[in-house]
């Protein structure tokens, strides 16, 4: 994988998750996803059917990734406005959108939590609790991967596990997970990262599928990836603290200088 | 019916359920929340869809004791700093975005919420049978940002709804800042109670189509916030 980052990668993982003619929802601040449908959307699923958090549109054509112009990008193009409480009583119990999430804690039961961990207050549940009881669509995403969040039991349910329902699979910058008798399983790795590697980042043990795959994204991904989101904004998902501020600052300046970029 | 900011502001009381609308970083009534915070108003349930800036500052200036909402933070910002700090002192009572919006219309289907511990952390929430009962949140106060209103009241705003139609018709009173005040605004609209002149009134949250946030200011706040200096940010903030 020729000058590919694990955001790279993990945009890939999430493209090849989505099929063509699919509903998906697109949720705040979820840069990676965000490339991962778009890229979904130029390859082999063209048809997709978009719902966006921001806005509350409903859009079925691409927009560029953008930090500043997201909501405009949305709002300019909408082909359908909601209420929120439309999207919440109507659109997400009608249509069973996919969804990637990004849990602060997530346990090998497939439950997760975005409310509080130890004394750390996170930002809240969102949508969460409403759609896991019954929706079989929901992903999570980790970019990267720690025993912190990876833990043997979450500390507060605000996504339910396996039941009847349940999170399709886990993907992270590293390695992809299914679920199998209603335990996580590690079933892919990058290319060039150990299964030890992997495994010293969960802070439980998984289940594995034999034989591993090794996921090699193609070639032509990786250009369309720098097509459809140059300024990186799928990067910011993988840093923190000033890091990530400063790679933010240099975005905005960017696109404070460009305005918003054309239709695709 | 058409007032000042400061006029608007008295409505909010020591201890009033205040609920904002909009959601996270867009259509926020920031320039409400500046006055709010001059006043130095305390002991607010702060009710909102889905919190950011404007909540956070609230927050960290000392005049919010409950919260209530699904998610209060700054998207691709971060966490919203001064709750992230503050939130052993704050009562939350834990929302999502279907009990928030439940609350207008009195229950949510049973599905939902199931096996989670939401239904543990918010005991008057109820199953019954096929649905959840969900109390009325009861805004003494709802605030609005809105793109333009007339001296009637009406208000007319763009995207990003959130739940302000039902907040409009449910709090006792609904106070509207606009970017602009206009002769008459068509079509159905919200109605408030009074409306204030508020220009740039959303910043550096967004007012689309007028103007998106400004993430460089979101980002001089993160910061002061991680060097401490929340303080001087937010007396910086009330002489703008």
């Amino acid at each position: 994988m020729p000058n590919s980052s694990p955001a790279d990668w993990l945009s890939c993982a999430i493209a090849r998750e989505i099929s063509d003619g699919e509903t998906i929802a697109v949720g705040l601040a979820t840069t990676l996803p965000f490339a991962g449908i778009m890229l979904a959307r130029r390859t082999h699923a063209p048809n997709l059917r978009t719902g966006y958090v921001v806005g509350h549109g409903m859009m079925n054509r691409p927009i560029p990734a953008s930090i500043t112009w997201n909501e405009k990008h949305i709002l300019d193009r909408a082909e359908r406005l909601w209420s929120f409480s439309d999207s919440v009583f109507e659109w997400l119990p009608s249509r069973h959108p996919k969804e990637f999430f990004r849990p602060a804690q997530i346990d090998p039961y497939g439950n997760s939590n975005n409310v509080r961990v130890g004394p750390i207050r996170l930002p809240g549940p969102a949508g969460l609790p409403d759609v896991t009881p019954y929706h079989s669509n929901i992903y999570y995403y980790v970019p990267v991967p720690t025993p912190k969040v990876f833990v043997p039991q979450v500390e507060f349910v605000s996504g339910t596990g396996l039941g009847e329902f349940g999170p399709k699979r886990v993907l992270t910058g590293i390695a992809l997970f299914d679920f199998e008798d209603r335990r996580m399983r590690l079933t892919t790795l990058a290319p060039g990262v150990t299964r030890e590697q992997v495994l010293s980042q969960l802070g439980f043990v998984p289940l594995e599928k034999q034989p591993l795959e090794i996921f090699d994204p193609p070639r032509a991904w990786l250009d369309l990836l720098r097509e459809i989101d140059p300024l990186g904004t799928r990067e910011l998902e993988f840093l923190s603290g000033e890091d990530r501020l400063r790679r933010l600052e240099e975005i905005l300046w960017t696109e404070a200088g460009a305005g918003p970029r054309s239709v695709l | 019916m058409i007032q000042t900011l400061r006029e608007a502001a008295a409505l909010v009381r020591d201890g009033s359920v205040l609920a904002l609308g909009g959601m996270t970083l867009y259509r926020r009534p920031v320039a409400f929340v500046r006055e709010l915070l001059r006043r130095k108003t305390r002991g607010l349930t702060l009710a909102t869809l889905a919190g950011g800036f404007e909540s956070d500052l609230l927050v960290g200036a000392g005049c919010v004791s409950t919260v209530r909402t699904c998610y209060l933070g700054l998207e691709i910002f971060g966490f919203a700093p001064m709750y992230t700090l503050r939130a052993r002192e704050l009562r939350i009572v834990e929302e999502t975005e279907a009990t928030f919006c439940g609350s207008f219309r009195g229950s949510v289907p049973g599905r939902i919420l199931r096996g989670t511990d939401i239904l543990i952390d918010r005991p008057d929430i109820r199953p019954e049978g096929e649905t959840i009962r969900i109390p009325p949140i009861e805004a003494d106060v709802a605030i609005i940002h809105a793109l333009q209103a007339d001296r009637e009241g009406n208000a007319r705003f763009v995207g990003n709804l959130a739940c302000d139609i039902e907040l409009a018709k449910t709090a006792k009173h609904t106070i509207v800042t606009a970017e602009r005040i206009v002769e008459r605004v068509d079509g159905p609209t919200i109605q408030a109670h009074a409306v204030v002149e508020a220009p740039r009134g959303s910043w550096p949250a967004s007012c689309y189509p007028d103007y998106p946030f400004d993430g460089l200011e979101l980002l001089r706040y993160v910061r002061a916030c991680r060097e401490g200096r929340f303080e001087d940010y937010l007396a910086e903030f009330l002489s703008r």
